[in-house]
């Protein structure tokens, strides 16, 4: 390969189809609120009763669906999306915490 | 909201980010909370995440930028310059693996991109955690740079067609477990184009197996965007694997693509994640029935030597056992099948379901009965409580992926544990008509 070579490049990276997306607006007060909890992993089956007591003990008439009563969901694809959406209305969600590890 | 342990807030980040929430709110707990005491899990909970929590709920967020952008159109030229500078520039960019690429000028890329029926800009999926489409252009791009010759190109399309399948749940590739893809590859493909099938098959060395499996992570950190440290969250991670090509011809059976469901003469491309890989162990028996009693011991020792919570990992699994062709041969000669030999080590890989409920042992989930009770597993696995009931380590027989491979005449095996949902063995047929 001579030294003086020189190469016009193109990049490898593609685009992205991301649309901003709008956050959920905040809750002042969650008294009166339904959280739902999903996911089994990284000992979610202990800290979410822990999160559930404290939030209990500041808000008053909270409902809190335990992960254990919630299907476990990791929506992928707009599909799942849109089941996850439908579970989260049937059940009054106002808030959904995930995760609970990574 | 999402709760995230502390190493990974930069990949929920960087996935809010692609998913247009750059101010995602995540509450983040201190630490490796599976190695905390309860005690230091309730302080923890008590003081850090659940101020986190009501903050987050409660406080405005502010929204945050996040360009609104469309897939390229014309494929620009993005630097000038000679073949180091080209490949600093780069690295600079996290474009590169750390080995030197091949600079993709248009001309390279316009050679791949014959040997496709797709257009440039045809779109094969959107990829996470970057949420990028692939684009075929892309493809040829990022093989050029992994070294390829342009007629693997359509072995290069049927591989991300594979990985962007959302059977195969590529979103998990960043996963702390850290596993790699294999590329398992079948068909008159192999000898067209000289993939090594023989011995050394997965050494580094010949061009199309090296090349290709370069060009699945070169496509992993640049279209699907796993960059460690970012949204690649390998505790430790694995190198590339060059690609498996099955030794068809020296097998006594039908070729994997086969067994999957493919056409004898189909070219096929399968990826799979593989978590753990056993020693390339040896034959020494002189029977069918003791070579068999040995795979089963190699198979169960495997698979406990993994992870166990990949049972409950989705509700299938693909673990592989990988034989040379004269241990495939003896076996064939003995009378048995493919099916034979999954039905035996199914039945006979299994384990007292105290053992098993050891395996488990992870993230809070303690044993069988409570992982079917959750929906974890079927309930073939809570049909008693008796702590000495057999439980299988993986779901159903057909789930042991049988391939046959490496040197002819030496008389070795290995095995893999398979990772369940996260990279779940997908297939796709090579598209072999512009190959000539």
């Amino acid at each position: 390969m001579p030294a003086h070579s020189s190469y016009q490049v193109l990049s490898p990276i593609t685009e992205s189809h991301t649309q901003k997306t709008r956050l959920a607006p905040s809750i002042p007060d969650l008294a009166g609120k339904t959280i739902g909890a999903m996911r089994h992993t990284f000992r979610a089956d202990e800290t979410f009763p822990m999160i559930e007591q404290l939030l209990r003990e500041k808000y008053s008439n909270l409902k809190f669906i335990s992960n254990t009563d919630m299907p476990d969901m990791r929506p992928t694809n707009a599909a799942e999306e849109a089941e996850l959406t439908r579970v989260l209305k049937d059940k009054g969600c106002d808030v959904l915490l995930a995760g609970n590890g990574a | 909201m999402v709760i995230a342990v502390s190493d990974f807030l930069t990949s929920c980040r960087a996935t809010g980010k692609a998913a247009g929430l750059p101010n995602l709110r995540v509450a983040v707990y201190p630490g490796a909370i599976a190695v905390h005491p309860l005690e230091d899990v309730q302080k923890n909970i008590q003081e850090i995440v659940f101020p986190q929590i009501i903050k987050l709920l409660t406080e405005p967020v502010a929204q945050g930028a996040v360009s609104s952008k469309v897939a390229a159109q014309e494929p620009a030229i993005v630097f000038q310059g000679s073949f180091e500078q080209v490949n600093e520039y780069y690295t600079q960019k996290q474009w590169s693996d750390g080995l030197p690429i091949v600079p993709p000028t248009a001309d390279k890329v316009q050679t791949f991109l014959k040997f496709t029926e797709h257009s440039p800009n045809a779109v094969l999926g959107v990829l996470h955690p970057a949420l990028r489409p692939a684009t075929v252009h892309s493809i040829a791009v990022n093989g050029v740079m992994a070294g390829c010759r342009p007629e693997y190109m359509p072995i290069l399309v049927a591989i991300v067609q594979a990985i962007a399948d959302p059977r195969f749940h590529l979103e998990d590739a960043g996963s702390s477990a850290g596993w790699a893809p294999l590329i398992i590859l079948n068909g008159p493909v192999i000898a067209r184009l000289g993939f090594n099938a023989g011995t050394g098959v997965m050494r580094a060395g010949n061009q199309a197996n090296t090349s290709v499996g370069r060009f699945l992570r070169l496509y992993l950190r640049n279209v699907a965007g796993f960059i460690p440290g970012v949204s690649d969250m390998a505790t430790f991670g694995r190198p590339n694997f060059p690609v498996l090509a099955e030794n068809e011809s020296a097998s006594p059976w039908e070729p994997l693509s086969v067994t999957r469901g493919f056409a004898p003469g189909d070219s096929v491309v399968t990826v799979t994640s593989v978590g753990c890989m056993s020693y390339q162990l040896t034959v020494v028996a002189q029977t069918g029935h003791d070579i068999l009693y040995n795979l089963t011991a190699k198979v169960k020792q495997t698979l406990l030597a993994g992870d166990g919570s990949v049972i409950t990992k989705g509700p299938e699994q693909a673990p592989q056992l990988v034989l040379s062709p004269v241990v495939a041969r003896s076996l064939a000669e003995a009378g048995y099948s493919k099916r034979d030999i999954q039905q035996h080590i199914f039945e006979h890989a299994k384990v007292p379901a105290c053992e098993f409920d050891a395996w488990l042992a992870f993230q809070g989930v303690v044993n069988a009965r409570e992982c079917v009770k959750k929906g974890l597993l079927p309930a073939q696995f809570a049909e008693s409580d008796d702590p000495q009931r057999m439980l299988p380590l993986y779901h159903a027989p057909h789930e042991l992926q049988i391939i046959v491979a490496g040197t002819p005449e030496r008389n070795r095996f290995f095995v893999t544990q398979q990772v369940g949902r996260q990279g779940l063995a997908t297939s796709k047929k090579i598209s072999m008509g512009l190959l000539g």
